[in-house]
């Protein structure tokens, strides 16, 4: 309570003077006409592009209705008016949403995060869907509104919501990336990393390749296919987990409980950490065969140190004054175990497990290498990565769904988290 | 009791602390609005000794931090020295000392006691020759090197008092500094207070919530109560000075301390 | 809390590190027993005799192409490290910043080395030393990161009111309050970092073409079947983890000797 009010004195001191007086109302309401500008520039635009215009045909949603005429007999004109529509559809609902926000704004003089949050999704949705083309305006227009909407939230402070700041980074990632793509080719391809177009991939490329089928006219899109390779990773990730996790619950319960077995064992724990898993993977594959237990070997490995000290941790973590009262009820050990240092224990345990559940994503990944088990997300990287020169979005759209398996699956751990300890603080 | 508004309209001249009308709510996510100080109107003159006292809840700790800048009020004025709270903090009038010591543990006792000096820019002798004074001052002068967690509690509180005075500030504010201390310590903690202040006078203004701690050092009390918290009763307190451990055996200490403690019950009672 | 002093105390340092000396002999002399009692087919993990003498044997070898590996473990731990700082520095001056870039830096945390790796060295070169150096700091960049605006920004509000009634700049806080206070956990943030860099430049190693590394000799001794030297190189990282991580508490031990986790005995 204290600090948020200590914050609030500085920052108003600024709006009281007269040219915060401006920023507070003048600059918002210009960004916000701007926005609407643009949108709805955006949005003729689109409705009147001619069918065969390679800002259309390139675009992601052109190039997934080319795909779905292609499977089914259909029509390619009309493929590409659909997509004609998606276009200028979307172009329109982002309109709306700038018009939504001039008029909150005139009324109310402020956005809600709720409104900024849609605005710069949009702008978002738009940047993956508008090919980079030359002699297309629309590209550029994404990129200055989005610019625009981002200079925007930054004027317009007030409560940001975690959800709205983390679009907030994804979107000036993007953003910059796509600027500093830019900036490469109208400085003449000097700055680093801009020598070769296939360095830098742009990004609507990726989401067009991900909607894409694997092979040339192949049946299968590019994204349910690394879809199931990702669940196929997973299920091994996931047996990986499981048993890292309880053998470094088991080892942190003995550890707590006897000091010696902890001065013995436990130096050795922390040093198998420093073997680099990928040097001997190989010999563990070779030991245990070419199935899906090596794989889970090598998650549980790189799963179960975390888990361990942040046991040991936890149970260690009782206040004395807490382990008296026990010993006053003259409670048995496994009754102080259950009762008290396991519940203590948990804010711990569960941030190990949010750190495990990726580092098991990644153990089964590496795991598969060495067994070359082609339906897992190991031998797509390698897959991607082989074709690189040539189809560099491909191993960018590998590596997205990669870290997508591992983010859900982390998110999966922050909800049961949340779920078990309902009225404990969250651990971050 | 009611303060006649009629006294409290105009600041007298010589008030260090001016508060009037003073009203602080919180609304803490918005639903909840807690009502911490309805209507304070208190003037505090120059080196006076003023305790404020009252259970928990009753915002003597809110109001302490209105006059230190370190919360705004809802509603109503405060002057420090004639000026604006948000002024006397930039103009350094007060030195302040919390219920913990708050010593920085990477930090020296000597560079703790010169913490507010570096930040006020003073030369690094100047500095140097000032905490040496300061913790002569409270005692602690063979302890300059050493780090806090070397220290006693009692020790480390009488380096923040050091710490607080560093500047010379005319006004200091104490928010239960001995709080956390033993009976024992905290009266012979109540001796060494008022033998520094007799070196360095100056006005004080002490939170607490002990009746014979709050009689022993202050010249007044200001009592408080909670729900909504207000001031009900302001007591002089009419024990000589210099004040020593026989003064807690004097009749008219007892005296005050009974007084202190019926304006309490009352207030709950009726 | 006393902090030891005298004789006395040598003794009590053995018996603490007994168990774990102990353990380690008994486990390397079992192993070594097992081995050459029942005459195992040393196929995938040689007896501890066999590994320690090609460790010996090969040292030359051995040291030369470690060279490379630990060149990139170390650029890429000081890069990424300084990174991180940076970051954090910026991130703990604008909140909005840093609630976005949490969740961010642990989705970020999760791609994998190998999946990074191919584009790495696509980017600047596989000879490159710096490709190296690029992966080991992304690699370390966010653990530092996260852990350095930990100790920036987790401070007892007590101390900010202190500095807020000297009327203190941010800049002066900054200095005087939140680095000090970060520093703990920067620290552990490095100790941690240490083993991270090593392992990921072997991994580097791997999708580099540059054939004198130790990362190469694992895996053509691995394709040889010479799996005693695999492990001597083996051991041989894992040495050079322990020693640089041992190296920074070290350095922790002498910038903070005022932390309670240093001033402790017996550590």
């Amino acid at each position: 309570m204290l600090e948020s009010e200590m914050v609030a004195p500085a920052g108003s001191e600024f709006l009281q003077t007269a040219r915060g007086a401006w920023a507070r109302r003048g600059l918002p309401i210009s960004l916000a006409v701007s926005l609407l500008a643009i949108a709805l520039i955006l949005t003729g635009a689109h409705f009147m592009l001619p069918l065969t215009e390679p800002a259309l045909v390139e675009s992601t949603p052109g190039q997934l209705a080319l795909w779905v005429a292609g499977r089914n007999g259909l029509e390619q004109n009309s493929a590409l008016g659909a997509a004609r529509l998606a276009l200028g559809g979307m172009s329109l609902l982002l309109a709306a949403i700038a018009g939504l926000d001039l008029y909150l704004l005139a009324q109310k003089g402020h956005l809600g995060s709720g409104a900024l949050l849609w605005t710069i999704v949009g702008f978002d949705v738009l940047l993956l869907s508008v090919p980079a083309v030359s002699g297309s305006a629309s590209y550029p227009l994404v990129l200055s509104g989005l610019t625009l909407a981002l200079v925007a939230l930054f004027l317009i402070a007030g409560r940001i919501s975690r959800t709205l700041g983390m679009i907030v980074v994804i979107s000036g990632l993007l953003l910059f990336w796509e600027v500093y793509i830019a900036l490469g080719s109208a400085t003449g391809n000097v700055l680093p990393l801009t020598d070769f177009p296939w360095k830098m991939p742009h990004w609507q490329d990726i989401a067009e390749q991900l909607l894409q089928p694997a092979r040339r006219n192949g049946p299968t899109l590019l994204v349910s296919i690394l879809a199931e390779a990702a669940l196929f990773t997973w299920r091994e990730a996931f047996v990986g987990f499981l048993s890292g996790s309880l053998l470094g619950f088991s080892l942190g319960i003995l550890f707590a409980h006897s000091k010696l077995l902890e001065r013995a064992v436990l130096p050795y724990a922390i040093a198998s950490q420093t073997v680099p898993i990928l040097a001997i993977a190989p010999l563990i594959v070779s030991a245990l065969g070419a199935g899906w237990l090596p794989v889970a070997v090598i998650s549980a490995y790189l799963t179960f140190f975390p888990v361990t000290i942040n046991t040991l941790r936890g149970l260690l973590s009782p206040d004395p004054m807490a382990l008296d009262l026990m010993q006053s009820y003259a409670a048995p050990r496994w009754a102080v175990l259950w009762k008290l240092r396991v519940p203590a224990a948990l804010p711990y345990v569960f941030t190990a497990l949010k750190v495990s559940a990726t580092a098991s994503v990644v153990g089964a990944i590496v795991g598969e290498l060495p067994s070359s088990r082609s339906d897992g997300l190991a031998a797509a990287i390698l897959r991607a990565s082989g074709n690189y020169a040539a189809e560099p979005e491909k191993l960018w759209a590998t590596i997205l769904i990669a870290s997508l398996l591992s983010i859900l699956f982390f998110v999966a751990m922050s909800l049961l988290e949340r779920w078990v300890m309902k009225r404990r603080p969250i651990s971050e | 009791m009611q303060i006649p508004k009629s006294e409290m309209r105009t600041p007298k001249p010589q008030s260090v602390v001016s508060i009037q009308e003073v009203n602080k709510t919180f609304n803490s996510g918005g639903r909840e609005r807690v009502s911490a100080l309805q209507d304070i109107n208190l003037e505090v003159g120059a080196n006076e000794f003023v305790s404020l006292i009252g259970p928990s809840g009753c915002g003597k700790s809110t109001l302490l931090r209105l006059i230190a800048d370190l919360l705004s009020p809802t509603s109503g004025r405060l002057l420090i020295n004639g000026k604006p709270p948000y002024q006397a903090r930039l103009d350094r009038d007060y030195g302040i000392v919390f219920q913990a010591a708050t010593l920085y543990e990477w930090r020296s006792v000597s560079q703790n006691v010169q913490l507010p000096l570096e930040i006020m820019g003073f030369s690094a002798r100047r500095r140097a020759e000032r905490a040496q004074d300061m913790l002569k001052l409270v005692e602690l002068e063979q302890f300059s090197e050493h780090y806090p967690w070397q220290l006693s509690g009692g020790m480390q509180q009488r380096v923040a008092i050091a710490r607080a005075l560093a500047f010379e500030p005319a006004l200091l504010l104490m928010d239960e500094p001995f709080g956390a201390l033993d009976e024992f310590t905290r009266e012979r903690m109540n001796m060494e207070l008022l033998q520094i202040w007799g070196k360095t006078g100056g006005t004080v203004i002490f939170v607490t919530h002990s009746i014979s701690e709050a009689v022993f050092l202050s010249s007044r009390v200001v009592v408080m109560t909670p729900r909504p918290g207000r001031i009900t009763r302001i007591l002089d307190i009419e024990l000589p000075r210099p004040r020593s451990f026989e003064t807690r055996q004097d009749e008219r200490f007892f005296a005050s301390v009974t007084e202190v403690r019926e304006s309490l019950r009352e207030a709950y009672l009726g | 809390m006393t902090i030891s002093q005298g004789t006395g105390s040598l003794s009590r340092r053995v018996a603490y590190y007994l168990p774990t000396a102990l353990t380690a002999l008994t486990v390397l002399l079992a192993w070594e027993l097992i081995v050459r009692a029942f005459d195992i087919q040393q196929f995938l993990i040689p007896k501890p005799s066999s590994i320690l003498s090609a460790f010996v044997a090969q040292q030359p070898i051995l040291l030369g192409k470690v060279l490379t590996t630990l060149r990139g473990a170390v650029g890429g731990f000081v890069l990424g490290s300084s990174a991180g700082i940076l970051v954090a520095l910026i991130t703990a001056r604008w909140v909005i910043l840093r609630e976005a870039m949490l969740p961010f830096a642990i989705a970020a945390n999760s791609v994998p080395i190998i999946a990074f790796s191919p584009i790495v060295f696509n980017w600047f070169g596989p000879s490159n030393p710096f490709s190296w150096m690029a992966i080991v700091a992304v690699i370390v960049f966010f653990p530092v990161m996260i852990n350095t605006v930990r100790g920036l920004t987790l401070i007892d509000p007590r101390a900010l009111e202190l500095m807020r009634s000297y009327a203190a700049s941010d800049f002066k806080i900054l200095f005087a309050l939140r680095i000090p206070n970060a520093l703990p956990f920067l620290f552990s943030a490095l100790r941690v970092a240490t083993v991270l860099s090593m392992i990921g430049a072997v991994v580097a190693d791997f999708f580099g073409v540059e054939r004198a590394t130790i990362g190469k000799y694992i895996t053509q001794e691995s394709a040889s079947f010479r799996f005693e030297n695999t492990w001597a190189a083996i051991l041989l990282v894992s040495v050079i983890g322990i020693l640089f991580y041992l190296l920074i508490t070290l350095a922790e031990r002498f910038i903070m000797p005022w932390h309670v986790s240093v001033r402790e005995s017996g550590h």
